[in-house]
């Protein structure tokens, strides 16, 4: 992406959609000059922000974070679950996961459609719905989509170490909830998760 | 661990830096003017915080999303939850949208236009910008639309849209800061 130029305005107005938000993101990310002329647009927009109306958020909001903060803390690492015994694993996950959906260790890659040159493409069986991640084989774009989400889901980013870091949310198009992350690094292993728990995750291989 | 009150610059440097007191610190101090900025657009106190949440710790969760550069801390927030309770009021027109075309009466919109705005030097700074920058801002900012909509609107090619409604918030900028006169 050139400099964000305009869109910095358009930004702090809210007037791009969840994409162009996005690519802006990343760029400013490593562009300090238009990290600089968004924020001084981010000022300018917050003077309004400032003469609408005041509210006060409710004390349970800031135990919440801080309970959210916890638990996004390192966590264990989930053991892959080998092929063989996915289907007595997905049993058990159907009894002890009150959402319904179901864990697997690892995506296999699908074959055929979107995947050429430049993407590859995983898939991901569940029980309540099914999910693709789409990613650019140069690690600079990631795209999950899931078809009837039950619940709002993150994508989170898992670390080496196990830490977790989400990058996007999903969010409705129809019934078919979408994530975009214009991300600047390949990611090995993405996770899906509802609150606190981890739904389903992918490992990704790029080559 | 605690901390001392921190000055602006300390507490961006630190909340940059993803000490975890800053993120608290930060809340304390701006969890009004983040709140409001979700429940202005939303109108929907459970909304409004799920958004607030989700924004904030999507940013802590990215090491990337701010850095000093990007100006000060508190309009990089406010920016963002709104930006993220924008998203969530399109997703619900869009919604809304696809229950009207299956005939299912969709629930209240939650967009509504402000009769007044209320603060007199808003109020002046906007009534004193060329009607062409005036009706795309108000557009996007009280109407929720994205430039190519507010485009579409208006039968004004994209190119021109986004360059009035940069103009218009490089104007506001001026005209809010400190001493400026309207």
């Amino acid at each position: 992406m050139n400099h964000i130029d305009d869109l910095a305005e358009l930004y702090a107005l809210g007037a791009l959609d969840d994409l162009e938000r996005k690519r802006v993101d990343a760029h400013v990310a490593a562009c300090t000059a238009c990290a600089r002329r968004l924020g001084v647009a981010e000022r300018a927009v917050t003077a309004a922000i400032e003469a609408d109306p005041p509210y006060e958020p409710s004390p349970a909001l800031r135990a919440r974070l801080g309970a959210s903060l916890d638990a996004a803390r390192p966590r264990a690492r989930i053991a892959t679950v080998p092929r063989g015994w996915f289907a007595v694993a997905a049993a058990i996950a159907i009894l002890a996961l009150p959402v319904g959906f179901v864990m697997r260790g690892s995506m296999a890659p699908e074959s055929g459609q979107f995947a050429d040159a430049n993407f590859k493409m995983m898939k991901l069986q569940t029980v309540a719905m099914s999910a693709h991640v789409t990613y650019a084989k140069s690690g600079d774009f990631y795209a999950v989509m899931v078809k009837h989400p039950m619940r709002a889901l993150r994508v989170a980013y898992v670390h080496p170490d196990g830490t977790m870091e989400t990058i996007g949310t999903v969010e409705m198009h129809g019934d078919t909830g979408v994530a975009v992350m214009p991300i600047d690094h390949k990611m090995l292993e993405l996770a899906l998760v509802d609150g606190t728990t981890v739904v389903a995750e992918a490992d990704l291989t790029f080559d | 661990m605690t901390h001392p009150p921190a000055d602006d610059p300390a507490l961006e440097r630190a909340f940059a830096a993803r000490e975890r007191w800053a993120f608290d610190e930060a809340y304390d101090r701006y969890s009004g003017l983040l709140y409001s900025a979700a429940y202005n657009v939303l109108h929907a106190r459970e909304d409004a915080e799920d958004c607030v949440h989700d924004a904030l710790l999507r940013v802590w969760n990215n090491p990337s999303a701010y850095t000093t550069e990007r100006g000060t801390l508190r309009s990089f927030l406010a920016v963002c939850v709104r930006n993220a309770a924008i998203s969530r009021i399109r997703a619900m027109q869009t919604r809304a949208g696809a229950q009207r075309r299956a005939g299912v009466e969709p629930e209240a919109e939650y967009v509504e236009f402000p009769d007044v705005i209320e603060q007199s030097r808003l109020r002046a700074a906007i009534a004193a910008l060329p009607d062409e920058q005036r009706e795309p801002l108000l557009l996007a900012y009280y109407g929720y639309k994205t430039h190519v909509e507010i485009a579409d609107a208006l039968a004004t090619p994209l190119g021109t849209i986004k360059s009035r409604i940069a103009q218009a918030v490089r104007r506001l900028g001026h005209a809010m800061q400190p001493g400026a006169a309207v």
